[in-house]
């Protein structure tokens, strides 16, 4: 039987190879195989495969060595081990010179595929040969498979960018320098495959839109072609299902991210694991802050979200806080870690601090833009995010309709009005009305704005030449104005209580119909 | 992209048959509380009387996930809001924070009640059992982006309704069409 040893390695994964010398251009041929070094020589085209660490460790000894070198019969060595194996230099250093094949196997169990006497490609072994290339990674069977072809490999993606390269330094700068100097300028790519050229590209497509290549030298002989053409074909598909992958893990997290803000996790630990994948640490409490954004013009052709996104990732990759940010429905969400022992007022002022930074950094980036956030409750127990998120959609609600001159707004500034929500909507607008019905009325039908007036007396905190200025009217205007309030309705405005009575009943009102 | 199950309500079919209430009650056995109510009233536009059949609405603002002490309410991948009353204490704050009184005492379970959109029949590929049972077709569901469900088309005056965003898409009443049932 004569075998051709390139032709039986292409039936092995490549995973499964390294090269410890590389393989011979031309094509060599044994008869049969032994599992131990020979004292004498041998009578048959051979090859020696050592399963034994014992057997393997004799090649140190220089006289085994030469003699093996000297055997005319001897084709290769094939050592089964599968952790890395250590020779010594000058040993290796010998059998490189003399252009001798040395192979280490990882899996002993693929010895028999070399002893078969028929070439069998099982395209069956393709998902554990992919699941092995991607365990082992593309660029470390690249840097084996060009030590064994004597090639470098230069990868380039769609933009003839260079991604990775593998390879002697010198072959390299060659590969390199005929990369600028005819590949780039080719407008074809019929004519990279002349047959002058020193190398050649290989397609890797990875989807429909994306084609990659492969530099490689040119390979005269088929086994060679066939490795590379194997190699590729495994590079493009590793790629495919890394790019699949990903695809299913932003799936993944669209579907997580929905169920942190929408759902109560039974589980914690659950929470937490899945967190993991995307390197969210949930197992400390968190803060929850809704960024809103009023998008201006400029930016409506643009995917502003993503700037936006990146401009926050960037800052704060270099800051103490953890930060988890992430799109949702057109708001972009920030967790921020929160586990020190602080009071109630520290939190609130901690995440105030930190939104107000957000906001300038924002707003430094995207001065057309207007920012919003809203911030809800701290809950000790994570699983409460859901809640949270509720809480900082109503303060950034509300907070943009009361809070005019201020762009952060936790759900505790709401105050009192928070009740707004426990309490039945009918009964706060009888309340609201029975201090306000008559001013409404005025405001309808003289359009007297009283209200309005009485808003912004109440925003301003009471300061006559700021309310008199928002509304544009003299100060003295304003003073009969508040005056004939006060009489419409019959509340001293100065009296504390009357007053706080007044100031719920127009916030309840402005905030029910908004 | 998530998406949000909506009900469909035409103003200008429905009749006020209340198929859709009793086969709710009927379906899940209920009795002294409705899940789904149809409420008639006079329109300020040429519309005259409207009858409109109304359950929770499954808003993309909760109002009841925020209320809720026990954390029970929650808003699945689907839109729909789902209440787990097996460890509801009963505290009525859903039911008064709720503008659209989706959320009621059941007066068996003594617990929060509220129309689960027949999650279990959803689930299965089936319509919701109210919509099912619409001789009129009147009330019907649909399929909506997430993102987009800001766009309804809600008419009615309820306080917070803005801030809530009720999955709920109404179609007016066409003045001039009379609805004849088919066959």
């Amino acid at each position: 039987m004569n075998h051709s040893l390139q032709d039986k390695l292409l039936n092995i994964p490549l995973y499964q190879l390294t090269f410890l010398t590389s393989l011979p251009k031309e094509p060599v041929y044994f008869e049969k195989t032994i599992d131990f070094i020979p004292e004498k020589w041998l009578e048959a085209f051979t090859i020696i495969i050592l399963e034994n660490f014992e057997q393997w460790e004799k090649l140190n000894k220089k006289e085994t060595t030469l003699r093996l070198i000297q055997d005319p019969k001897l084709i290769g060595l094939i050592l089964c081990e599968p952790s890395k194996i250590h020779m010594q230099e000058d040993v290796i250093q010998l059998f490189m010179q003399c252009q001798f094949p040395i192979i280490q196997l990882h899996d002993s169990a693929l010895v028999s595929v070399l002893k078969q006497k028929n070439d069998f490609l099982s395209f069956s072994q393709l998902s554990v040969e992919i699941q092995g290339f991607m365990a082992k990674g593309s660029i470390h069977v690249a840097a084996e498979m060009s030590k064994a072809l004597n090639t470098p490999f230069l990868y380039l993606d769609q933009n003839e960018q260079l991604l990775w390269q593998t390879g002697e330094n010198s072959d390299l700068q060659a590969a390199n320098r005929w990369l600028y100097n005819h590949y780039k300028k080719e407008t074809t790519p019929k004519k990279m495959t002349k047959s002058e050229s020193p190398f050649q590209a290989y397609p890797i497509q990875i989807s429909e839109s994306i084609d990659h290549a492969l530099i490689a030298s040119l390979q005269t002989e088929i086994w060679q072609k066939k490795m590379i053409d194997k190699f590729s074909g495994l590079l493009a598909l590793s790629l495919q299902t890394q790019g699949k992958f990903q695809e299913q893990q932003e799936l993944f997290k669209e579907h997580f991210v929905y169920d942190l803000l929408y759902h109560k996790f039974e589980s914690q630990k659950v929470m937490i694991k899945q967190g993991k994948v995307w390197g969210w640490n949930l197992e400390h409490p968190h803060h929850l802050l809704v960024i809103n954004i009023s998008v201006s013009e400029e930016m409506t052709n643009m995917n502003w979200l993503d700037e936006i996104l990146s401009a926050i990732e960037a800052q704060i990759s270099g800051t103490v806080e953890t930060l988890i940010v992430f799109p949702f429905q057109d708001q972009i969400i920030v967790l921020l870690e929160d586990g020190e022992n602080r009071t109630v007022n520290q939190r609130k002022k901690h995440v105030a601090e930190i939104a107000h930074q957000l906001i300038k950094l924002l707003s430094s980036h995207f001065s057309y833009c207007r920012f919003f956030i809203g911030v809800g409750k701290w809950y000790q127990d994570s699983t409460h995010l859901n809640k949270s998120y509720q809480e900082a959609k109503m303060a950034l609600q509300f907070g943009r309709i009361w809070f005019k001159n201020k762009n952060v707004c936790h759900i505790n500034d709401l105050g009192a009005l928070r009740l707004l929500i426990q309490i039945h909507q009918e009964v706060l607008l009888d309340y609201s009305e029975e201090y306000l019905l008559p001013l409404i009325d005025s405001d309808r039908e003289s359009g007297t704005e009283y209200i309005k007036t009485l808003q912004l007396y109440i925003q301003q905190k009471g300061r006559i030449n700021d309310v008199s200025e928002a509304l544009f009217v003299h100060p003295n205007t304003l003073r009969n104005r508040i005056k004939k309030i006060e009489e419409i309705t019959g509340i001293d405005l100065q009296d504390p209580e009357e007053f706080m009575n007044l100031m719920i009943a127009v916030k309840l009102l402005s905030f029910m119909k908004s | 992209m998530t998406t949000q199950l909506m009900f469909y309500i035409d103003h200008g079919k429905c009749i006020k048959c209340k198929s859709c209430e009793m086969a709710c009650n009927e379906y899940y056995n209920l009795s002294g509380v409705h899940r789904r109510t149809v409420v008639s009233y006079e329109t300020d536009s040429n519309e005259g009387t409207v009858h409109l059949s109304i359950s929770c609405n499954h808003c993309k603002n909760p109002v009841c996930v925020m209320v809720c002490p026990e954390n029970n309410f929650q808003k699945r991948q689907d839109g729909i809001v789902v209440h787990n009353s097996s460890n509801c204490k009963s505290c009525k704050r859903c039911i008064q924070a709720c503008p659209f009184h989706a959320p009621k005492l059941n007066p068996k379970t003594n617990r929060a009640d509220k129309c689960n959109f027949c999650v279990e029949r959803i689930d299965q590929g089936l319509k919701p059992v109210c919509v099912e049972n619409c001789i009129t077709g009147a009330l019907n569901m649909m399929k909506v982006d997430s993102n987009s469900t800001d766009s309804t088309n809600v008419n009615a005056d309820i306080p917070i309704v803005n801030y809530t965003k009720p999955s709920i898409f109404i179609k007016r009443k066409q003045p001039g069409l009379i609805f004849l049932r088919e066959g």
